[in-house]
């Protein structure tokens, strides 16, 4: 697909939206989150307790199968030299090590879960323009509901692709080579919000979709100016050459080290050639289960004659299996770990983002066009702080897009300045591992909020002036309980923000013992 | 150079010459240690990987070496070709998921 062929996608895209705009009229809604398109690292496999499949014969030799089968000129290769199914399959202790960790991912990427199933009844509730509920069936954006407002959200690149290619696989790989899609597009995400309760029914939502004009409720655009959190980004190269030049190199030579001792087996040669002997009979016979059912014979007489000689060598392998394992989760949390800057512009039409009956701070009922809408920017950075910790900053401004009667400030309604510093201490033996979090906000309100409040703390602000909080809080796990103590301090300098059990002046204390004891009740 | 069921059946002091290539990053595959013989070149290049080795000159004897083949990407894909200067090609395709894969040269 070229570029004229992403850009009539976006417009496409543009032209839904804009007309369902103008067809409906304004409301706000919360600003549309970022989509995070950060790839999440698999888990540990050596610490995956679950196998689906309680038959090691197919859970450990399934794939290598399915090699053998999709090239049978390759079916002795793959049967014989796979060195790690044999190692796992001996190892009856052992858990499946190598395998498809990036399934779950795959799942996310497509947008198949809880929150985007694709049901098209969520959408004619929502009452949203066509187009979204088609592009939600389609995997291209991802549908999430709060309250009364439902966003959809997508990545721009991964939208188009959907769209084009339907095969998740095929999807992925269009486009990797044009750097427009690569650099551009695949930054690029966004959000768009429907007001669901300006919809007039349910029942004729299909036909009120496009033209009820109080639906739109405001939109979002997220850039990730940098981000390397991808595995597959080329800036992680030097990271993964470094792993594979050690941790896998020395994976290498342990599988070497167990596939010698199996060869070197006074019996094996004998084996080895019944073996093939079977696999070609196998598949010369062109019966479908022929294979797999001499192959597990194969593999029973194997484990039948070898696994006592071969334990101490299984052994050593399962263990350079976990090393290598672990190795590897430690690069994929370092990549996960890596600095991300972006910055985020929402708008919110007012007048459609809030409920029907809500009033303003002088008890006025808002009515449309009675409240400018808002515009907001904010810049986000997301970096490992030191060890052990992570740091998220925000820094924002938002302005009222039209200057509201009686301004003083003109059309900037606030700036905003926050960060918030995670820290995982090291673990307490027979405790676990305490979480300590520094946060702060300062906040100059320069405008009383029309319409959308403005909250710090969970707190609503309506006076103007600028805010301060400080939080610090430790949390400590009570090891096999599921109950965590929070230790928190908060300082303001406006008292109601400060919501501790204990307050001093602007000063709150809160030691929360209570789940201890309603968990010994 | 030729394929015998899992084994490749090389000619005395044939060079040999290994290729592996990925279609997208990150490269993760690696050799182990050659037993039986000594790489003669070890070259990578971004996503492609090439190794070369002389087999001995001694009919019978052998050559070992492990090669792992990691994924990060259910998308990922390797083309293994295994070449002898005395002529004969096997290419051998890898999808996910990781195989550490034995290679076994008998000098015929």
């Amino acid at each position: 697909m070229n570029r004229v062929g992403y850009l009539l996608c976006i417009l496409l895209l543009a032209f839904r939206v804009s007309a369902a705009t103008q067809e409906a009229s304004p409301t706000p809604s919360p600003s549309p989150q970022a989509v995070p398109t950060t790839v999440a690292p698999p888990s540990n496999p050596a610490n995956d307790t679950t196998t689906k499949e309680s038959d090691p014969f197919k859970v450990f030799f399934g794939p290598t199968l399915t090699r053998a089968k999709k090239t049978p000129a390759q079916a002795a290769n793959f049967l014989l030299n796979s060195v790690n199914p044999y190692v796992e399959y001996l190892a009856t202790e052992s858990k499946p090590f190598f395998f498809d960790l990036e399934a779950n991912r795959l799942d996310k990427e497509t947008g198949n879960g809880a929150q985007s199933n694709g049901s098209t009844s969520a959408v004619d509730k929502a009452s949203v323009p066509w187009l979204f509920g088609f592009a939600v069936e389609h995997g291209a954006l991802t549908q999430s509901v709060s309250g009364n407002v439902i966003t959809f959200r997508g990545n721009v690149a991964n939208a188009i692709k959907a769209f084009v290619a339907k095969d998740y696989l095929k999807s992925y790989q269009m486009g990797s080579d044009d750097p427009f899609m690569k650099y551009v597009f695949s930054k690029i995400s966004f959000g768009v919000s429907f007001n669901a309760s300006q919809s007039t029914s349910a029942s004729d939502s299909t036909s009120a979709n496009a033209s009820n004009p109080s639906q739109f409720a405001g939109f979002s655009v997220h850039y990730d100016i940098r981000n390397h959190r991808d595995p597959r980004d080329p800036h992680n190269r030097a990271r993964w050459a470094a792993f594979v030049q050690k941790h896998e190199k020395e994976f290498s030579d342990k599988m070497l080290d167990f596939a010698e001792e199996v060869q070197n087996l006074p019996e094996y040669k004998a084996w080895k050639k019944g073996t093939i002997d079977a696999i070609n009979a196998a598949m010369e016979s062109g019966q479908p289960d022929a294979l797999d059912n001499t192959m597990r014979d194969r593999l029973e007489e194997f484990k039948r004659r070898f696994q006592k000689e071969l334990q101490p060598a299984v052994d050593k392998a399962v263990a350079s299996m976990e090393t290598y394992s672990n190795a590897k989760s430690a690069v994929l949390n370092a990549i996960s770990a890596s600095t991300v800057v972006s910055l985020d512009y929402s708008f919110v039409k007012q007048s459609n983002a809030i409920p029907n009956g809500t009033t303003m701070a002088n008890n006025a009922p808002v009515t449309q066009g009675a409240i400018p809408d808002l515009s907001t920017v904010t810049l986000i950075v997301d970096a490992p702080f030191i060890k052990r910790a992570d740091l998220t900053a925000n820094g924002s401004f938002t302005l009222f897009n039209s200057i509201p009667g009686g301004s003083t400030h003109g059309s900037i309604r606030d700036y905003r300045l926050s960060g918030q510093a995670d820290m995982h201490l090291p673990e307490i033996q027979n405790i676990g591992s305490p979480a300590l979090t520094f946060s702060g906000v300062f906040l100059s309100l320069l405008e009383e909020p029309l319409g959308q409040t403005v909250k710090v703390n969970d707190v609503t602000i309506a006076r103007t002036g600028n805010i301060g909080l400080f939080q610090s809080k430790l949390t400590i796990p009570v090891k096999g309980s599921g109950i965590k103590i929070p230790i928190s301090f908060t300082y303001s300098n406006r008292t109601e923000l400060v919501k501790e059990k204990d307050v001093r002046g602007s000063i709150g204390f809160t030691l929360d013992l209570d789940s201890i004891f309603s968990k010994s009740q | 150079m030729r394929q015998q069921g899992p084994d490749y059946m090389v000619d005395k002091s044939e060079i040999i010459t290994i290729k592996v290539e990925k279609n997208q990053d990150p490269y993760l595959a690696s050799f182990s240690r050659i037993d039986g013989a000594a790489w003669l070149s070890t070259e990578q290049n971004g996503l492609i990987e090439v190794r070369k080795f002389q087999a001995p000159n001694v009919s019978g004897a052998t050559v070992d070496f492990v090669i792992t083949f990691d994924f990060q990407d259910p998308a990922d894909h390797y083309d293994e070709t295994v070449s002898g200067n005395q002529g004969g090609q096997v290419v051998v395709p890898i999808d996910p998921p990781a195989l550490a894969l034995k290679h076994h040269f008998i000098v015929g």
